[in-house]
């Protein structure tokens, strides 16, 4: 048990320390709430650290390659905010979240952290499927008696989580699941912050506070979400990751309050979101294959001019410097492994290169003046899922009977016996509805966004799927699970649409997304 | 370039929901939305109380045993014997020694269509590994069990596998079973070259 608190804690300490460069120009919020999934992807320096050295894991060990861990991002946060020109310190002083900046920040949400860890850890839930115990669990002990990566774990679960139950063996534990329940709770506080800070803002305070209570409350108790907080796997940590992205990448935007932007928080906030999906492609065997979900985003954003080229720098350094470190050493013990596992080493070399190449074309695309003068936002992001698709349509032509078979199990599964409830239907059924009766762009460019963000999210879960297996009509079918991944987005979506609903007649004058300032988008 | 979102605005969506163009038609799409949202929340909750589809929650002490002790799964013997090696190993096992088939050690059918009792992978994971196949008889007679239980401390697990300890564990365990094939016996290296001639 103790050990379990010193690794949630511990990620929420090693966080804390590798954001601090960034502190001021992240805000309090998203700087505490990052804090956690950041602090986790540090165990993967660490086996990364055994690994190449030939040692085994030790206390002692894991401080060196936490350490080096947190330089690392902590150098980057530097990096990418000595420039900041401090303007936020001096807005947040001005507002009700300048409560939450300095110590006060630390003391209230290590409090929180520390209350809920302790209450996880005392409550001993849990729950231990097959994969949970015969593979992250196993990975991690082969990881703390050999201190050495190997194809079964690169290849079938990848590092983040077993490195994790490595570190609660390290810590002298046995089972490793207070940090499960832990990622549904700080998912659905960043989903809380998005919802009171961009989906519903402008409204009223008790109708945003009410309706976000009632989406945060709709998201906990899908069924699929109540299982994968207490499931040891890797989908409740992969959520976590989506979501975090998809918000960093928001708020380096400008969607959420701007007066407590600083010139340093496009930069700081891309960079943040980097980490997580990072962290996303760590957490999963077909983790870079999603890595492009946030670097789609991204990419949309850059070529819209939401986000300039230093933000779109930072966010390829937070995700490319640790996952150049872990397939670095990976390669580097195992070589290009094959045979055994779901995802080859040539596979993730290419799609190491392929994400490097699209971050150049990310880069390179804006700079050409045809495009920019002709293209608006929503037509980008058409493009994007037209190309997405035409990309997905050959590859289905190719091998149509195993398409069918996943697009059959997907559904039947989502749908019906999926043990999702009516979750999916609802979803569907309001996408849907928001598609017949759709906002005018000016009052919903984020929306617009999110909805972007689970077109492609399916987009990409399919063609992975449809290629390499096709599932079963399960619940713990694979795809099944990675639907929860952008669970929280579409709820997102979902709320934006209906807080611009509700913005009425405002939004007719003109107004159009408002952060808390109640400043338009547009001005 | 932010400012491009504000200008692009569609005739489309102007000219094609006149829903949304009264104030009265976006209270009504609004209040279907949450209501579904709020209906949605509802029917989870009594999906989640009343048709959970899922493995239960369990309640675990923090350990692995603790975490897996309610389940039945015939495949889960391999996972303690994982377990007790390590008790007997006293912490890392460097090396794991079973006899030539698994299955020479307590009788368990195997399950169809599912993993059976035995997996050497799981055992090579759970032994850094070093899980060897040895060509040695496993069956201890009953009375050298009787003198090894009475000797050293036997720590027992579900599905009748005892962990022998001897206190200064090398990293070395030996599998071996009783002359019924019921027990699983994971004996110290030492312990079993002293008790076995191995």
């Amino acid at each position: 048990m103790t050990a379990n608190l010193a690794l949630a804690l511990g990620c929420v300490f090693v966080g804390w320390i590798s954001l601090a460069p960034a502190r001021q120009a992240l805000g309090p919020m998203l700087y505490h709430l990052a804090t956690l999934p950041v602090g986790v992807i540090g165990w993967s320096f660490v086996a990364v650290l055994t690994s190449v050295l030939g040692v085994k894991p030790t206390f002692v060990w894991s401080l060196l390659g936490l350490a080096l861990y947190t330089a690392t991002v902590a150098g980057l946060c530097y990096l990418f905010c000595r420039r900041d020109t401090g303007d936020a310190a001096e807005a947040s002083r001005t507002r009700v979240g300048g409560a939450l900046s300095g110590w006060r920040g630390y003391a209230v949400f290590g409090g929180a952290y520390a209350l809920i860890v302790v209450a996880l850890a005392v409550s001993g839930l849990t729950i231990a499927g097959f994969d949970g115990y015969a593979h992250y669990e196993l990975s991690g002990w082969y990881l703390h008696d050999t201190g050495a990566l190997s194809v079964p774990i690169m290849g079938s679960r990848n590092i983040l989580v077993p490195a994790l139950h490595m570190g609660t063996r390290v810590f002298g534990g046995d089972w490793t699941y207070v940090v499960y329940p832990l990622f549904s709770i700080n998912a659905l506080a960043l989903l809380g912050w998005a919802m009171w800070s961009v989906a519903f803002a402008g409204l009223p305070a008790a109708r945003r506070g009410l309706l976000t209570a009632l989406f945060v409350l709709c998201v906990a108790v899908v069924p699929a979400w109540v299982l994968h907080t207490w499931y040891v796997h890797s989908n409740m940590v992969s959520a976590l990751y989506v979501t975090l992205s998809v918000v960093a990448l928001f708020v380096a935007a400008g969607a959420f309050d701007r007066r407590s932007r600083s010139s340093a928080t496009p930069a700081a906030a891309s960079l943040v979101a980097g980490l997580a999906v990072a962290g996303l492609t760590l957490a999963r065997p077909d983790g870079l294959a999603y890595a492009f979900h946030g670097l789609l985003l991204a990419a949309v954003l850059h070529f819209t001019g939401m986000i300039g080229r230093r933000a779109v720098g930072a966010l390829y350094s937070g995700l490319l410097v640790p996952l150049v470190v872990v397939y670095g050493a990976a390669f580097l013990r195992l070589g290009l492994w094959g045979k055994e596992g779901k995802l080859l080493g040539t596979w993730a070399a290419a799609l190491l290169v392929a994400i490097a190449l699209f971050g150049v074309v990310t880069a390179l695309l804006p700079r050409i003046r045809v495009l920019r003068t002709h293209l608006g936002p929503t037509d980008v992001m058409k493009i994007v899922v037209l190309a997405s698709l035409a990309t997905i349509v050959p590859v289905a032509a190719s091998m149509p009977a195993q398409f069918a078979l996943a697009a059959r199990n997907m559904v039947a599964n989502l749908l019906l016996k999926g043990g999702w409830g009516q979750t999916w239907a609802v979803l569907v059924c309001l996408i849907v509805a928001t598609l017949f009766f759709p906002l005018r762009d000016d009052e919903g460019p984020w929306s617009h966004l999110l909805l972007f963000a689970v077109v492609e999210f399916m987009a990409i879960a399919a063609a992975v799927h449809g290629v390499t297996h096709p599932g079963e009509i399960s619940t713990t079918d694979s795809f099944n699970r990675i639907a929860l991944h952008i669970v929280p987005v579409a709820f997102l979506y979902i709320a934006s649409y209906l807080g611009r609903l509700l913005m009425y007649p405002s939004s007719r004058a003109g107004v159009g997304e408002t952060g808390d300032t109640g400043r338009s988008v547009a001005s | 370039m932010r400012a491009r979102l504000a200008e692009s605005t569609s005739d489309r969506v102007e000219t094609g929901s006149v829903l949304l163009s009264t104030r009265a038609g976006r209270l009504l799409l609004a209040s279907v939305v949450c209501l579904a949202i709020g209906a949605l929340a509802v029917h989870s909750l009594v999906y989640d109380a009343r048709s959970w589809p899922y493995q239960s929650i369990a309640r675990t002490d923090g350990t692995l045993l603790g975490a897996i002790s309610g389940q039945s799964a015939i495949r889960l013997v391999t996972f303690y014997i994982g377990m007790a090696s390590r008790d007997a190993a006293g912490g890392r096992i460097t090396e794991l020694i079973g006899p030539s088939d698994l299955h020479m050690l307590a009788e368990y059918p195997d399950a169809e269509g599912t993993i059976g009792p035995y997996s050497s992978y799981y055992l090579q994971q759970m032994s850094g590994w070093g899980y060897v196949q040895g060509s040695y008889d496993p069956v201890l007679s009953a009375e050298r069990i009787r003198r090894i239980r009475a000797e050293y401390e036997a720590v027992e697990y579900p599905r009748n596998v005892v962990a022998i300890v001897d206190g200064h564990g090398d990293g070395s365990v030996v599998l071996f079973t009783d002359e019924e094939h019921e027990h699983i016996y994971c004996l110290p290296g030492a312990v079993a070259e002293k008790e076995a001639s191995l």
